[in-house]
């Protein structure tokens, strides 16, 4: 579904992302791993056309995504958060999920008119986003204003309002780092129902999370792949032990 | 989890008529009882109504899509001249003359729409103000359009082509309008739209992630805002039969922008309370000659001292839990 062949991405002189190749199918949970500085949220933002691709194709479908704008990438079944919960502050809870929808909705000035049409397509998204606030175990907040949700909850609703529009893919970019306890558990479940109907490309640093959820591995250091396959056998890469598990391997 | 669809339906429908806004209007429509016809009052009282409904247009815009406007006075001077200029030469109704208004209004925001897809913050603050001292600077010197310094007289306003030039007549049709746009930005706040010009205010980049155009999203706030304001302006032309460069001046831009301060952003019962509050202020300050401004000035800085989210902020501490 998603195949990326040769994608770099340079700031100035440097190389952030190097020859990156990807592969997704339909469904499923693929990790992207590495130290940090590794490249893997500046792919993500290649993909969303957050930053310029510098080489390579990125293709969805077979359509070339590589040159769309920002606000085009949506249209191609591909959602994302972000690695730090990017959410509308002065909005509430409900709201941000419905900003979701944007590419899936058409109504314009005639919802400020009040008219019919409008209203029958207002009522079915926010029935739509409410769902998905369940899905993350925030419906109790729907009203309340986003800037005054604690941190994890913030990072709940960001993938709640990736998952609305129920995209192809859907990128996560840590979405665990600053949930409490208590909701990893709600989020986990989330993840994992995304990843039977869709394809999930996370970014995770927590390695028993890669093990339990991931079906793929890939592993980045300095912009380059060093290593791909499944969970187990990425724990056992002499290369991902060298350059990225070290230590932390042994105690996990 | 059924009945919190259901509950949500109930308690975010549109276009609701609430109980607590049957009291101002009612109050709203029996004015000129109360002041007894008095011409002044209705005359400060359709003054106010339209200045409201320029803090409902810069509210949209600064409040609501987060972009700054110091030139809102422009596209009111579009709206008003675009008004006089039909009604003095082709008579024009107001039926047709304020929808030119308001179109004219809008297009003109175009000028400014387009850098501030670029310019935000201080710089947008410097090109929207750059852009009200040209409007009447135009006023001023392209005589031939605007009668210059002289400015325009109208002559008999007309609407549906019934004689509305008395206070009391454009009184209600300012009331109208009032109504008319508190109801669209109360729409506009609850539906896609608005939801995007907020996404837009709060986090470009996630907005532009959710499929949000964030420039043209911008561009439009920019063309509704003006469209509103430039019908205000109409109404201003029609209210005072004359219309002069004067009106149009930096002092009345600060004004606008005063109301919105005053009224807190994003708030619609704000911007309306900030428009009376500095319509008040002005009123007094106007009797006591030469202090008005000085007066109207220290207003705001208590204000953005004290009450830094304005009305908005001290609604909110009254009913907690009512939403905006």
């Amino acid at each position: 579904m998603l195949a990326c062949r040769g994608v770099s991405v340079r700031f100035g002189g440097l190389v952030s992302v190097d020859d990156f190749d990807l592969d997704l199918p339909k469904r499923g949970i693929f990790m992207l791993v590495g130290p940090n500085g590794a490249g893997k949220t500046t792919f993500i933002n290649a993909l969303t056309r957050l930053c310029p691709v510098a080489a390579g194709s990125i293709k969805m479908d077979g359509v070339e995504i590589s040159n769309v704008s920002p606000d085009q990438v949506v249209e191609y079944g591909i959602a994302r958060s972000f690695q730090k919960a990017e959410v509308f502050g002065g909005l509430s809870a409900l709201d941000n999920v419905l900003v979701g929808l944007h590419a899936q909705t058409r109504t314009g000035l005639d919802g400020a008119l009040g008219l019919p049409t409008a209203r029958r397509e207002e009522f079915a998204a926010r029935e739509r986003a409410l769902r998905a606030l369940e899905e993350v175990g925030l419906a109790h907040v729907a009203r309340s204003r986003a800037s005054r949700l604690p941190y994890g909850y913030q990072k709940l609703l960001d993938v709640a309002r990736a998952l609305v529009s129920e995209p192809k893919l859907v990128l996560l970019d840590e979405p665990f780092a600053g949930v409490s306890e208590g909701e990893v558990h709600t989020l986990r479940d989330c993840v994992r129902r995304a990843g039977r109907e869709r394809a999930v490309l996370m970014i995770e640093h927590h390695l028993e999370l890669v093990m339990d959820l991931a079906v793929r591995v890939t592993v980045l250091d300095f912009g380059r792949k060093i290593a791909e396959g499944p969970p187990a056998a990425i724990r056992r890469d002499p290369a991902v032990i060298r350059s990225y598990l070290g230590t932390r391997s042994g105690t996990s | 989890m059924v009945s919190s669809a259901v509950e949500s339906r109930r308690r975010f429908s549109l276009g609701v008529v609430r109980p607590t806004l049957l009291a101002p209007l009612g109050i709203a429509l029996a004015l000129p009882l109360l002041v007894r016809f008095n011409a002044y009052f209705l005359g400060v009282a359709a003054e106010f109504v339209i200045f409201a409904i320029v803090a409902l247009s810069l509210d949209l815009l600064m409040g609501r899509s987060g972009q700054i406007s110091l030139g809102q006075s422009g596209f009111f001077a579009v709206g008003a001249y675009t008004t006089a200029i039909l009604n003095a030469r082709s008579h024009l109704d107001l039926a047709v003359a304020l929808p030119a208004a308001a179109a004219l209004a809008a297009l003109s925001s175009l000028i400014v729409g387009f850098p501030a897809e670029r310019l935000r913050g201080h710089y947008l603050g410097i090109v929207t103000l750059g852009f009200g001292v040209a409007v009447a600077q135009i006023a001023l010197k392209w005589s031939a359009l605007t009668n210059g310094d002289e400015g325009v007289r109208l002559e008999t306003v007309r609407l549906f082509g019934v004689d509305v030039g008395a206070p009391l007549h454009m009184y209600y049709v300012a009331l109208a309008v009032l109504v008319a746009t508190i109801a669209f930005s109360f729409n506009l706040a609850r539906t896609r739209l608005g939801r995007a010009f907020a996404a837009v205010r709060d986090s470009e980049i996630a907005a532009s992630a959710m499929g949000v155009p964030v420039a043209r999203t911008k561009m439009l706030a920019f063309a509704i805002s003006a469209a509103l304001a430039g019908v205000a302006g109409g109404l201003l032309a029609a209210l005072d039969g004359f219309i002069a460069p004067e009106d149009f001046g930096i002092t009345q831009t600060l004004l606008f922008f005063a109301m919105v301060i005053v009224g807190g952003l994003d708030s619609i019962a704000g911007a309306i309370g900030g428009a009376l509050i500095v319509e008040i202020v002005s009123q007094i300050a106007a009797a006591t000659n030469g202090l008005s401004l000085l007066i109207l000035g220290s207003t705001i800085v208590v204000v953005a001292l004290y009450f830094p989210s304005g009305l908005k902020g001290i609604f909110a501490r009254l009913a907690p839990d009512a939403e905006r």
